[in-house]
């Protein structure tokens, strides 16, 4: 029977297979962009923004881990995820940065600069709702 | 200003026990203290109302306001 639990084991098992990802487009990207580009600049230029970007990522993909792990123990609803949110929104605000940088020298860039902002965005929405949650929580279990 | 919960005086008015209030009125002796201690944001008005019924008296022998 399908219920939260395994979803959240689920969720975790894709953040995972996300890190994989990234580890093997770390090894390939230099390839790729080659392909992409024949000038040094570009290449060395578009090389720079991707790992920096991948790092970026990787403490994404921490930072969901720890609040998946949080959500798995019943720790919904409390203020370290509420910050966790927000470093993650700042992740994917930093990347829309550096992508919005190298959309000059690779156009394609400027689609992952609007999909990471919007992304940022969105965070920052649900980081408010759960902030807001959190307190009508606390209020709740000060109501006796 | 602020609300004043008097109920460790209306407890030794009527020879109470926390435990035995919290056991009559139908909530966990952690709720009462936070009650009791004032950390509590709110009170139901079902809560009010059993303390009362329990030791017999008025919501404003409970609830005091101070400036």
């Amino acid at each position: 029977m399908w219920n939260s639990r395994k979803s959240v084991t689920l969720s975790i098992a894709l953040l995972y297979i996300c890190a994989v990802v990234l580890l093997t487009a770390c090894f390939f990207a230099p390839f790729v962009i080659r392909h992409l580009t024949r000038a040094d600049w570009a290449y060395t230029f578009g090389l720079l923004i991707f790992y920096i970007c991948v790092g970026i990522a990787f403490i994404a993909i921490v930072l969901l881990h720890r609040l998946l792990h949080n959500i798995r123990h019943g720790q919904v609803f409390v203020s370290q995820n509420t910050c966790l949110l927000r470093y993650i929104s700042w992740c994917c605000f930093a990347v829309c940065i550096l992508t919005l940088a190298g959309g000059f020298a690779f156009y394609s860039l400027f689609l992952v600069c609007a999909a990471a902002g919007f992304m940022g965005m969105i965070l920052r929405v649900v980081k408010n709702i759960l902030s807001t949650a959190t307190d009508l929580k606390a209020e709740n279990e000060l109501t006796i | 200003m602020k609300i004043i919960v008097n109920l460790d005086v209306m407890l030794a008015k009527r020879k109470m026990s926390s435990g035995a209030l919290a056991e009559q009125i139908g909530i966990t002796q952690a709720n009462l203290s936070i009650l009791k201690t004032g950390k509590a944001k709110a009170i139901r008005f079902s809560t009010l109302e059993k303390i009362c019924e329990v030791l017999q008296c008025q919501p404003g022998d409970i609830l005091k306001y101070e400036k």
